[in-house]
């Protein structure tokens, strides 16, 4: 809610602190208590569900499942807990950027790994040369 | 004091909510940092356990899952009452701050003591695990040591919170502070969030009847 702070009266609540008349809601976004604790409970339970998923073998999903639970909840808490869900879309901007950094920096780094120690297919073809385009050798 | 007296922590602006929401455009801008800071490291950690697989999983399994189940559980607890506590500041009640800090600096206090006995755990095993054991364990400790840091620097925040609550310095319109250590002690626990699986759980544990794997 907007408070417009100049040329409005200022008052006292009942335990010292100061709010104008026209701002009784207070600044930033209001999110009810319920959620926070229904947000709580989703969390706990997802942390259950990683520690299970953990004791099963799904092979190469376990991280793929491991990673998207993590995902997922550090997104609930980001979205609730952070008012992320609640903010401009400059915030916005600002949260994605380091994320798309960072899968950027995962693509390149992983990337060359993945093809360390291998023949890079492009240099690996015997480049054929047409006849006569190279000069004669000389002697 | 009488009227037409502005709350403290708006000297600069002419608006308390111009005031406000610069502070939380340069909070998220902190906390871009701080992703670079963990992403670097996550990147690391992706490239060497791509690189030396079966090494991380071996090492992975001499750590105890359940202490970092035990501080998975106390941090996302502490981040609902640093969210209380936000509430509270956000409606003026500086006593309910005050309350819910409380807990939010005693569950951080928590997460260092498992975190203690986690670390003495690793120096007596036979042979000692230190960062220098291996790979894995380097990276462990770099990661756990930044983040636990990072707890650190954040109870010392919260002590300073509770020390302004105390003075009954939030109202609806001034609790800034609350609101942006909330946005540190949050984005730390997400760190945890990943770190958690990461480091505890890929290479699979014994638990609910289940060998691992």
């Amino acid at each position: 809610m907007a408070a417009s702070g100049h040329g409005s009266e200022w008052v006292r609540l009942g335990d010292g602190s100061l709010i104008t008349e026209d701002a009784k809601t207070g600044l930033g976004h209001m999110v009810s208590v319920e959620t926070y604790t229904l947000t709580l409970m989703t969390l706990l339970a997802l942390t259950f569900v990683t520690v299970f998923v953990a004791t099963l073998d799904f092979g190469a999903f376990n991280l793929a499942l491991a990673l998207s639970i993590a995902t997922l909840k550090a997104g609930i808490v980001t979205l609730i807990f952070m008012h992320l869900n609640f903010e401009t879309k400059i915030i916005w901007g600002i949260v994605i950027y380091p994320i798309f950094i960072f899968i950027l920096l995962l693509i390149g780094t992983l990337g060359d790994y993945s093809v360390k120690d291998k023949p890079a297919p492009l240099f690996s073809k015997p480049i054929e040369i047409p006849a006569g385009a190279l000069p004669p050798a000389e002697h | 004091m009488g009227h037409e007296q502005l709350p403290p922590g708006h000297f600069s602006y002419f608006e308390p909510e111009q005031a406000y929401h610069a502070s939380k455009l340069g909070c998220w801008i902190f906390l871009a940092t701080e992703v670079h800071l963990f992403g670097g490291i996550f990147a690391i950690f992706a490239v060497y356990r791509a690189r030396y697989l079966e090494m991380f999983n071996a090492s992975a399994h001499l750590l105890d899952w359940r202490m970092g189940l035990i501080n998975t559980v106390f941090l996302l607890t502490s981040s609902y009452c640093m969210v209380r506590g936000v509430d509270a500041a956000q409606k003026g009640l500086n006593d309910k701050v005050t309350k819910w800090l409380n807990l939010t600096i005693l569950f951080g206090c928590f997460f260092f003591v498992v975190k203690y006995f986690e670390y003495a755990a690793k120096f007596a095993h036979e042979p000692p695990i230190y960062p220098s054991t291996n790979i894995f364990f380097g990276l462990y400790f770099t990661m756990t040591g930044i983040h636990a840091v990072h707890v650190l620097v954040g109870v010392g925040l919260l002590l300073w919170l509770r020390a302004l609550a105390q003075k009954k310095r939030y109202s609806p319109v001034y609790y800034t502070p609350v609101e942006m250590v909330g946005l540190y002690w949050h984005l730390v626990d997400v760190v945890w969030i990943f770190l958690f699986p990461i480091l505890y759980l890929l290479p699979g544990i014994e638990a609910f009847g289940n060998a691992p794997h």
